[in-house]
């Protein structure tokens, strides 16, 4: 079940966050002898809204944890209603709103850390590389959101502190002692809390910089080799420049190998739907000397017999359209999140008419008609004056 | 909108003294070539005064790249239409391009014939879809609405503009793909806007997963 988070519910952490500021500092100002109902409104408050943040939480980092992160929830208000029910004498009552306050502080903390891990790992950074950042409007924004939780939390946890500290004193009478108690337990929640997921962030950020390192050391070697190729296919383009059919084969060769490596594709070889029909189209390419065959791929699909079949189909389809069409080729994979694999092999060539094929030129059909429903797919050729197109087609999901 | 010269004017910026020549003597008789440039600084100054009908820009453009020239002229004169020419056909080019307001983007190899229809087109303030950009809006905009969607009708593409964009990567002119959806060209050009005005509009976290899921590709 997938969770579409509205965009007030992105604002729970915040919100709790300052109700449980707002909380601490009423309760600072109000004191002992604070009615019933007003002590439960500050209680409640804060608890209710952290444990609903804690279930949107659950549900943003598990899709199907909903019931984890309810019971986290329900967990929560429950101990934010037993603590009030039992502090509900009058001296002790300070002693749980500090404590609770206390409590949503260091865990309104600890989600802030998580956020902000979140923020700077997966996706960001490459989204600000593709759109040039955000506007400064929602860079501003976005940067409050991330740090007001935490700035509540902390002013959240200190005052915690603060109106323990003074029971401590004594100078209020009522139980030193516990309350000594209650800020040796805030002490072991913030470091337990705040603390678990301060080490989780150190770790990712320490494993994303090992990986990015290795990523650069493989990067750099696959730039060597690919200079190296580069400097080789020029050399040889200069020694036949005198034919240039070859010149232009060489350049083309060249060029297809520098987009790969440019989309970062050197090491994928053909264990994929993508790969495999990267690879066919190349070979096509060489097989006909001046053909330009262009590959688009949208989505991939593991390299099953179907899909293996559609890449033998695709060959066919390439080759007919290099052999007789003498125009660009373009190819398209539409893989649909793997519902529907669909490739396209299309050229602008004089077309002819299906029906009137001889039978010489029927193997062809069969290669690829014949093969694609023989795996449980289907083909289409459609062929006019404006050129042919075949369709490739499996429904249903791979495997 | 203005009503377009029957030759359209043209400025070209490019760093590669080459291709401008090139370019220029390709389009010679058909489109007008009233400036050149080869830095941003240059190019914005030079569109600037000549106030051609379309801006012929490179992306890799020394000094901040074609975003930089982008921003620099629609400032100024935010009528400007612009056709992006790359080489490269990396996906954070086109898409940053497109978002900074180019009204299209077309490869280098291209023909001259399809170059000068791309001009008259950007001229008419007709959105040009390459292959490529349509291959790369189906991908941004494949699959659900992610989790975090806080506009499910900007984040996502109808199954009709879907159908658009998928014809317009496999190859087809604006013309064919209205006959195969038997649906008037005007209505395509539409779908093409709305799906242009989406790619401008979209998410951080659509773009951002799907630039982390190819990097997680390659």
């Amino acid at each position: 079940m997938s969770a579409v988070a509205r965009p007030h519910l992105r604002r729970l952490p915040t919100a709790a966050a300052l109700s449980a500021v707002g909380s601490a500092g009423f309760a600072l100002a109000q004191g002992p002898g604070t009615p019933a109902w007003a002590s439960l409104a500050i209680v409640g408050v804060p608890v209710s809204l952290v444990g609903a943040a804690l279930v949107q939480r659950g549900r943003e980092l598990h899709r199907r944890g909903a019931t984890h992160a309810l019971v986290i929830g329900v967990l929560a208000i429950g101990v934010g209603a037993a603590s009030w029910s039992l502090l509900a004498q009058a001296g002790l009552l300070r002693l749980g709103l500090a404590l609770v306050v206390g409590v949503a502080g260091a865990a309104t903390i600890a989600l802030s850390i998580t956020r902000i891990a979140d923020e700077l790992d997966g996706g960001r950074t490459p989204w600000q590389a593709l759109a040039g950042g955000p506007t400064a409007a929602a860079a501003s924004r976005a940067q409050f959101e991330r740090v007001a939780p935490l700035l509540a939390g902390v002013i959240a946890v200190l005052v915690a502190l603060r109106i323990l500290a003074f029971e401590v004193s004594g100078s209020v009478g009522g139980s030193p002692r516990g309350a000594l108690l209650l800020m040796l337990v805030l002490l072991a929640v913030l470091i337990v809390g705040p603390g678990w997921a301060l080490r989780g962030l150190i770790n990712r950020r320490r494993r994303a910089r090992r990986a990015g390192l290795q990523r650069a050391s493989d990067d750099r070697i696959a730039a060597a080799h690919l200079h190296d190729s580069v400097l080789q296919t020029l050399a040889l383009i200069q020694r036949s420049a005198d034919d240039p059919a070859r010149m232009a084969q060489l350049a083309r060769q060249e060029e297809r190998g520098l987009r790969e490596w440019l989309a970062g594709r050197t090491n994928r070889g053909q264990c994929s739907l993508a790969g495999a029909l990267r690879s066919a189209a190349a070979e096509v390419e060489d097989e006909f000397p001046g053909t330009v065959i262009d590959v688009l791929t949208v989505g991939d699909a593991p390299l099953d017999p179907p899909a293996d079949a559609m890449c033998q189909a695709a060959r066919e389809a390439m080759r007919n359209a290099a052999r007789h069409a003498r125009t660009r080729i373009e190819v398209l994979l539409d893989v649909d999140r793997g519902d529907t694999r669909l490739a396209f092999v299309r050229d602008v060539g004089a077309g002819f008419d299906l029906a009137s094929v001889p039978n010489e030129r029927r193997g062809v059909r069969d290669a690829i008609i014949g093969r694609m429903e023989q795996a449980g797919g289907a083909a289409m050729i459609e062929s006019g004056p404006e050129g042919t197109e075949v369709t490739l087609r499996f429904d249903g999901a791979p495997r | 909108m203005t009503v377009p010269s029957p030759v359209p004017t043209v400025v070209i910026v490019d760093d590669h003294g080459l291709f401008r020549a090139g370019v220029r003597s390709e389009l010679a008789g058909r489109v007008h070539v009233v400036g050149e440039a080869a830095d941003v600084d240059a190019a914005i100054a030079v569109t600037l005064k000549a106030a051609p009908d379309v801006l012929l820009l490179d992306v890799h453009l020394p000094g901040g790249g074609g975003v930089a020239v982008l921003e620099g002229v629609l400032a100024r004169r935010p009528q400007q239409q612009v056709l992006a020419l790359t080489v490269s056909d990396a996906p954070q080019d086109v898409v940053a391009v497109v978002r900074a307001g180019a009204r299209g983007y077309v490869e280098k190899t291209i023909t001259t014939e399809a170059l000068v229809d791309a001009i008259r087109s950007v001229a008419d303030g007709e959105p040009v879809f390459s292959r490529r950009l349509a291959a790369f809006v189906l991908e941004a905009f494949s699959g659900r609405a992610p989790a975090a969607a806080s506009d499910p009708e900007v984040e996502s593409l109808t199954p009709r503009e879907r159908e658009v964009m998928q014809l317009i990567a496999r190859g087809h002119s604006y013309k064919q793909t209205a006959l195969r959806l038997e649906i008037g060209p005007r209505t395509v050009e539409s779908h093409v806007s709305s799906v242009l005005r989406k790619l401008q509009l979209s998410s951080r976290h659509e773009l951002a997963q799907w630039a982390s899921r190819r990097g997680l590709v390659d």
